[in-house]
């Protein structure tokens, strides 16, 4: 029955969806499928509350037996802080007050806005521009001519990163980088596309059929 | 010294070096937009009044440096046209971004909340969101960011589905963006949609610009940088040409001086053999 259940749900599910695509929607099959569109969104949005659910508790164990303790109180602390604050005190106002008042408590300000834009945003910002001195170090240590492959691969490169700045127009690097995406760039991202979507179309048939059971968990 | 046993900090401290200085001076290059930026802002501009656009904010704080210049950039140019517009966002955490956005580019065009434009504001569900908006925007959003109903708000009067849109500006920094938008919105009601994304990502978009599917798509900075100077609003997207250009110039000096170091330790194991 635990299996069953599951596959038979599976089952409706993925064979409304595709239904959809060949039938009116006032049809019987259009408005089931237009039904379980709804059921999605409802569903994904139980599945924010059972992924914040879930790094409490992941947190939480992983604290308890000392394993990065320091980083999960850390965590903790903001999730359940920030939420308190846009819970109980709202986030509905006082967005410009908390961006452009430096500091000054007064009018509307906003302390879920504070929290977003003083340290969610800069260390957003941060983690993201981290990777140009994993990009500097990847550069000079392993981008080696060690084959024609390779050298092609840097020279491309080289015009790529040429191609990004507005000295490129300059040189002519521009439409050089313009051919090389929409050329050889795009008719090996189309190869490899339809390579997947093939994948993809065979394996979501497995799924809806019942032949691929990993989805559900256990050794089936 | 060898060059091929440099130690990285050295790199690491010279690329924030030559990042920051351009910064702090702001220094600025002349931008000439690339065709692709051309033909978005071409097409928005020819959209005529009365039009409806959506615009999606489907980014977070981590891609902010190259969607927010792009997002400020359409607002500027969307406040001065007469077409309504609808904001949605399919990551949770755009919104204070996108309320940003409307207060420092849109709102000062006169333009106002519910008769101009609606912010539907955040929703969970990705695809099938995208997927139910073709059939009914009122299902799929009930009510907008303020918690007004829909079906109260002026500027969505006749406007019942996807269909009753006539272009789509997805600014988008990953899963689920405009990938999404182009299999569930654009593929099956054929309307015109552009693009903004991170710079990684746009090489992975080219082939659905060139198969028409998208108008343009603006790719990273420099694409903020090109829509910036077409609407004529120079921005973070210009200045961050500056650091950009001097910083890619400079991982290609890398690039060089690692392969120097390269062949002469080659040459050196060669003779030693």
């Amino acid at each position: 029955m635990r299996r069953t259940v599951p596959l038979v749900i599976t089952f409706i599910a993925g064979v409304a969806m595709i239904t959809s695509f060949f039938v009116y929607e006032d049809t019987l099959l259009g408005q089931a499928a237009s039904r379980v569109k709804e059921w999605g969104i409802i569903i994904a949005a139980f599945a924010v509350v059972l992924g914040t659910g879930n790094i409490i508790r992941i947190s939480l164990h992983k604290a308890k037996r000392r394993e990065d303790r320091p980083y999960k109180i850390v965590l903790l602390v903001c999730l359940f802080l920030t939420m308190a604050l846009g819970m109980f005190l709202g986030i509905d106002k006082g967005i410009r007050a908390t961006m452009f008042n430096g500091g000054h408590f007064e009018g509307e300000y906003n302390p879920f806005y504070w929290i977003y834009f003083n340290v969610q945003l800069p260390l957003g910002a941060t983690m993201f521009s981290l990777l140009v001195f994993y990009i500097t170090s990847a550069a000079y240590r392993a981008f080696r001519m060690r084959s024609i492959e390779a050298g092609i691969l840097l020279v491309t490169a080289v015009v790529v990163m040429l191609g990004q700045v507005p000295i490129s127009s300059a040189i002519g690097a521009d439409k050089v980088m313009t051919w090389i995406m929409i050329v050889p760039n795009v008719a090996a991202k189309r190869a490899i596309v339809m390579g997947a979507a093939m994948g993809i179309a065979s394996m979501s048939l497995k799924i809806i059929l019942g032949i691929e059971r990993s989805y559900l968990g256990g050794d089936s | 010294m060898n060059l091929a046993k440099l130690d990285r900090r050295w790199l690491y401290v010279v690329m924030a070096v030559v990042l920051v200085v351009p910064f702090m001076a702001r220094i600025v290059f002349p931008i000439v937009p690339s065709d692709s930026a051309r033909k978005i802002y071409d097409a928005i501009e020819a959209l005529p009044d009365g039009s409806v656009i959506l615009v999606s904010a489907d980014y977070d704080p981590g891609s902010e440096a190259e969607l927010y210049p792009m997002n400020l950039a359409l607002f500027h140019q969307l406040g001065q046209k007469n077409v309504k517009m609808i904001i949605t966002q399919l990551w949770p955490q755009a919104g204070p971004l996108v309320k940003d956005c409307l207060d420092k580019a849109y709102l000062p065009h006169g333009k106002k909340e519910g008769v101009d434009f609606v912010n539907l504001g955040y929703k969970p569900g990705g695809l099938i969101l995208i997927s139910k908006c073709n059939e009914s925007i009122l299902k799929a959003f009930p009510e907008d960011v303020n918690g007004t109903p829909v079906k109260d708000i002026p500027v969505l009067k006749g406007i019942e589905s996807s269909n009753d849109i006539d272009f789509f500006m997805i600014l988008s920094a990953g899963t689920p963006g405009i990938r999404e938008w182009l299999e569930q919105c654009q593929s099956q009601i054929g309307k015109p949609m552009a693009s903004g994304m991170t710079a990684v990502s746009a090489p992975d978009f080219f082939q659905y610009e060139n198969s028409g599917q998208l108008i343009g798509l603006l790719g990273g900075l420099r694409g903020a940088a090109d829509y910036e100077a077409l609407v004529g609003k120079p921005g973070r997207g210009v200045l961050g040409m500056g650091p950009q250009s001097f910083g890619h110039l400079l991982i290609i000096l890398f690039i060089v001086i690692g392969n120097i170091g390269y062949l002469i330790s080659r040459q050196k194991a060669r003779r030693a053999a």
